[in-house]
């Protein structure tokens, strides 16, 4: 009798393995498909090859040989030509290259949207986690101010913050805290010091929800067994562990942001003067009947880098999912 | 027993949505259907359950406390009196007539005296009274309003008229082609904002193209039916069309995980038809977290219209809110904030007695 | 189209009794994953007689749930491939489309799942579930399927029956959800009722009652029945005929008494000998089969129960032995060295 042993506790009767129909459902849940799925197809290289050419223009678009500054006349302002092979997105009505302006605008409307989220993750990942981990009146306090701020719309938020500290008239000090900067300068500072702000509860909850879970998790209980402290159990096991099932949230962030910025622009709040999507949308609007290139240049850009942001979020969820499922 | 009082509860609550709706179709003003819609809700809920709709009252309190004292300090700390006074009297004004403009309007009181002034008079439903054109915020609120209402009702009937089907339909072909098409179109969709959309819209349907809608200045539905109707078509689908995206891709989510429950394989052992496992067996346990996120995008979507309700010309509160901003009518973007403030939590108030509606589990867990 | 299924059902239930009820002939299905094709039932075949007990034995992963769900044809669409006969009243429903079948789920042939948790819907009242089947096969006015639906309800033996229609799945106990399960499959009086390990999920003290309420309305209503379970104890008294289930395929059929005097399938002995017994002392160490079942993917090219058979010899690797009659009437076994002691009950206590 070889096989057949002698059970120690009389325990389970059967050994449990997966019933077929079980894993029949799971493959049909997330793994089976023609189109979504998890091997990484041409769309998803296609939205990281735009992010990494968005990236280039954010860092270099003034070194980028042949393209037209934003502020470079092409034409006399009376042109407005629309789309041709030398300027693929026509003019605009002060004769600038409309594809130049595209390619320049990602700098701060990509730019403030990158460091807001980073800003975002960094407050409202401190908050929920905090929050997650010590509970009780800490957590009752920080959930209470999470609520507060999104019972408040995002974009009032984001607009008072930016119309009251940033306004575009400028009538007062230049003073960032103690630098002096370009009044230009401190109106994007504080833009992206507002967009932080409207990301950060959001970012919180998710932190929490997480924290929450992980913080319940073996390992970490028996961290706390033996004796270590606080900070070193929430740098050591939990962040490792919440990060990554932010990666995707943050993408999302980054694309919400985008839009928000371009929102602000395109309300005239802020910077007025710098080169946005946003901006660009909103001097094209009055003249959409007659150049509609105008507004479809930035427009573009703005959706494809929106697009490419939602479509990989969406790749990173099933990616943790998966991952999740097959720990 | 305890259920028939949630029933009546939510019964309440929805009656409280019904007054409100009904009170801005016949006219009445803004600020008394308001009232009237938060103590119907009140009052629904107070016959539910006592405990539970005092401690929601009781956070609206900090909530309201705080977006106030945020909004009140941002206006003294960072917009000097002086700043006020010139720019409602515009730059050429003497010193006197600033002056005496700060001296009106108890400019130069202490912060917290003013606040106190400020909370007293809200209180009683006076949210004080506009620099720039000297007229009542109460009055102000209470007039855009029923027009957000308005908006926010259209665009979400489009966003669930057309996510409900999309998003059960893509569930049920989970996967396959109709459902790449649908998931896809959706992504697409969710990433394009809405005020491009909005302008999309202008040049397709408006005088640009097709020539087929106004997109000119607000009519009021008592004034020219077939004309508002007309005119709010395009801003209810630059915000609706977004919106559906979102509501499709959750219910596409929640209703997958649904459709492999054993109960649907239940159903389906008994003869139910695939269409009715659809929708009366299926869809009901899958509208949790669109219904969650329904109610958010509800008190959200008053400010997210903002931009829709400039390209638009609506006179809602987007627009109060953004010329207040640029105006820095302090007192006007206050009042607007609280107003919707107080809306967004009754709403998740409300979603809370529509889940009892839904989940029969929940009420168990409750009491 | 629903008339002349309609016609044709009617002319069905008057084919002579002598008929077997359901007879299933080399049942193949596949399912098509990502790993490769699993053969979860392979080459099955038995038949069934109007109002007797088919009792389907074997651990989690033999294929006894797939089977049960490839004749009522409940698998999921895609990726599935099912092959060879399974006639139901003399009339060949493999091949049916789910609109088709859609007339004989429910009122014909019937599911009880194995667990009421989650097989019935948490947010319909206990009632409606009931009376869906009624009203969607049988032609009845709201006001008599309610009627029907308590009755029902009382025929299970749940008290309060009026109450109990208007609750919640969730207001009731587990043993109380699988009486609804049961009076939900049995509705609209179907000839074949599926029990599919109807007790794992309920409390020891529950399961007995489960069973003999099942065996009471089986026998009340003259029903066919396939119960499927993992424990052999639980088939033991109730079945009439019991087909042992291993890797996909059937090793051992033959009628209960049959069986149970004669066992000849090791992996029967097996399973046998893993339950406990009334008789022997009360801390007698049960056996366990070591080992996993077998990889439904890659199946070894001999017997599947090979890799952990007490009894297995070099032929056993390389022929896979095929189901054949022993000399006792009904009696068939897939074994090239079959368990010759005809008192393996005995033997199981040491």
């Amino acid at each position: 009798m070889s096989a057949v042993e002698m059970s120690e506790s009389g325990g389970p009767m059967v050994p449990q393995v997966v019933d077929p129909i079980e894993l029949i459902d799971d493959g049909n849940a997330s793994s089976n498909d023609g189109y979504q799925g998890n091997q990484k197809g041409f769309f998803f290289w296609a939205a990281i090859a735009w992010l990494i050419f968005i990236v280039i223009c954010v860092l270099a678009a003034d070194w980028i040989p042949g393209l037209p500054g934003p502020e470079e006349r092409i034409a006399d302002r009376d042109i407005r030509e629309g789309p041709s092979a030398a300027h693929w997105f026509g003019l605009n009505n002060r004769g600038h290259d409309v594809f130049a302006r595209s390619i320049h605008g990602a700098r701060i409307s990509m730019g403030v949207a990158l460091v807001a989220t980073i800003g975002g993750i960094v407050i409202g990942g401190t908050i929920g986690v905090l929050a997650g981990f010590y509970r009780r009146g800490i957590d009752a306090t920080l959930t209470a101010l999470i609520n507060i701020m999104l019972a408040v719309p995002g974009l009032v938020l984001a607009l008072t913050l930016v119309g009251f500290f940033a306004p575009s008239g400028g009538f007062e000090d230049q003073r960032f805290l103690f630098f002096d900067v370009a009044p230009t300068t401190n109106a994007t500072i504080w833009a992206t010091i507002a967009l932080s702000i409207l990301a950060a509860p959001s970012i919180a909850r998710v932190a929490r929800a997480q924290t929450l879970v992980w913080s319940d998790r073996e390992f970490v209980l028996a961290s706390r067994t033996i004796g270590t402290r606080n900070m070193r159990i929430i740098f050591r096991d939990l962040l490792p562990n919440v990060l990554p099932a932010m990666v995707s949230f943050a993408l999302i962030g980054i694309a919400v942001l985008v839009v928000v910025q371009a929102t602000l622009a395109f309300f005239g709040v802020g910077d007025v003067t710098a080169t946005t999507w946003g901006g660009d949308i909103n001097i094209g609007r009055d003249r959409l009947d007659s150049e509609p290139h105008m507004v479809l240049g930035p427009s573009l850009f703005m959706f494809l880098t929106v697009l490419s942001l939602n479509y990989l979020a969406d790749k990173f969820t099933q990616f943790n999912s998966v991952r999740e499922a097959g720990v | 027993m305890n259920q028939r009082r949630e029933q009546a509860g939510a019964i309440g609550a929805l009656a409280a949505v019904a007054v409100l709706l009904l009170s801005w179709l016949l006219g009445v003003n803004g600020i008394i259907a308001f009232t009237l819609a938060f103590a119907a809700i009140v009052i629904g809920s107070a016959i539910t359950s006592g405990t539970y709709v005092f401690k929601r009252l009781a956070a609206l309190i900090p909530t309201l406390f705080l977006v106030t004292i945020f909004v009140f300090f941002l206006q003294t700390q960072r917009v000097s009196s002086q700043d006020v006074a010139i720019r409602v009297l515009g730059p050429g004004a003497t010193p006197e007539a600033v002056e005496q403009f700060i001296d009106r309007n108890d400019l130069a009181e202490p912060f917290f005296s003013r606040y106190l002034d400020w909370v007293s008079g809200a209180l009683v439903g006076d949210l004080g009274t506009s620099f720039i054109n000297n007229t009542s915020v109460t009055d102000q609120v209470a007039q855009a309003l029923p027009i957000s209402l308005q908006l926010m009702l259209y665009s979400q009937l489009i966003a669930i008229a057309v996510s409900v089907p999309a998003g059960v339909y893509a569930a049920y072909r989970a996967n396959q082609r109709a459902d790449g098409v649908i998931s896809t179109s959706a992504l697409g969709l969710l990433s394009v904002p809405n005020f491009v959309l909005a302008l999309f819209l202008v040049y397709v349907l408006g005088p640009g193209w097709l020539d087929v809608l106004p997109a000119t200045r607000y009519t009021y539905w008592g004034e020219d039916v077939w004309g508002h109707i007309k005119q709010m078509i395009m801003p209810s689908l630059a915000l609706g069309l977004g919106l559906s995206a979102a509501y499709m891709r959750l219910l596409r989510a929640d209703m997958v995980v649904t459709l492999q429950e054993s109960f649907i394989t239940t159903a389906k052992a008994k003869g139910v038809s695939p269409r009715k496992v659809l929708w009366s067996h299926a869809l009901r346990p899958s509208l949790f977290t669109l219904l969650t996120v329904f109610a958010v995008n509800s008190a959200g979507l008053i400010g997210g219209a903002l931009i829709v309700e400039i390209i638009f010309i609506i006179p809602g509160m987007g627009n109060l809110i953004g010329t207040a901003i640029v105006g820095f009518d302090f007192l006007v973007l206050q009042g607007a904030v609280v107003v919707l403030a107080v809306g967004f939590v009754l709403l998740n108030f409300l979603v809370d007695l529509l889940y009892t509606a839904l989940d029969p589990r929940i009420r168990n867990v409750r009491s | 189209m629903t008339g002349s299924m309609a016609d044709d059902v009617c002319r069905l239930t008057k084919t002579p009794a002598e008929e077997p009820l359901l007879s299933v002939e080399n049942l193949r299905t596949q399912f098509f994953t990502p790993r490769g094709a699993v053969t979860a039932v392979d080459g099955v075949s038995f038949t069934l007689e109007r109002g007797k007990t088919l009792g389907v034995v074997g651990e989690s992963g033999s294929g006894k749930t797939v089977l049960s769900r490839s004749i009522m044809n409940l698998l999921p669409s895609r990726n599935v491939k099912r092959t060879g006969s399974v006639r139901f009243d003399d009339r060949e429903i493999l091949n049916l489309s789910d609109s088709e079948m859609r007339h004989v789920w429910g009122k014909e042939m019937a599911m009880v799942f194995q667990d009421p948790m989650t097989s019935l819907n948490p947010v319909m009242k206990v009632g409606k579930q009931i009376i869906e089947s009624l009203r969607l096969h049988l032609d009845v006015s709201k006001k008599e399927a309610r009627s029907t639906g308590v009755e029902l309800l009382r025929s299970v033996n749940i008290p309060e029956p009026e109450k109990r229609f208007e609750e919640y799945p969730h207001q009731l106990s587990g043993g109380m959800r699988q009486r609804v399960m049961i009076a939900v499959a049995l509705a609209c009086g179907p000839r074949l009722l599926f029990a599919d390990e109807p007790t794992t999920a309920l409390d020891v003290t529950v399961q007995a009652q489960i069973l003999n309420l099942l065996q009471d309305q089986q026998i009340e209503r003259h029903m066919a029945m396939i119960l499927v379970t993992h424990d052999l104890g639980v088939v033991a008294g109730r079945a009439d005929e019991i087909a042992v289930m291993y890797g996909g395929r059937l090793v051992e059929k033959a009628p209960t008494a049959t069986l149970f005097r004669d066992m000849k399938h090791p992996y029967t002995e097996a399973l046998l000998q893993s339950i406990p017994r009334i008789e022997n002392p009360s801390h007698t160490r049960l056996k366990v089969i070591g080992g996993r079942p077998p990889d439904l993917v890659n199946q070894p090219k001999g017997c599947a129960f090979a890799a952990r058979c007490p009894r297995v010899q070099p032929r056993c690797l390389e022929e896979r032995p095929e189901l054949e009659p022993s000399l006792a009437a009904g009696h068939s076994f897939a074994c090239h060295f079959p368990v010759e002691s005809a008192g393996s009950l005995s033997e199981s206590s040491n």
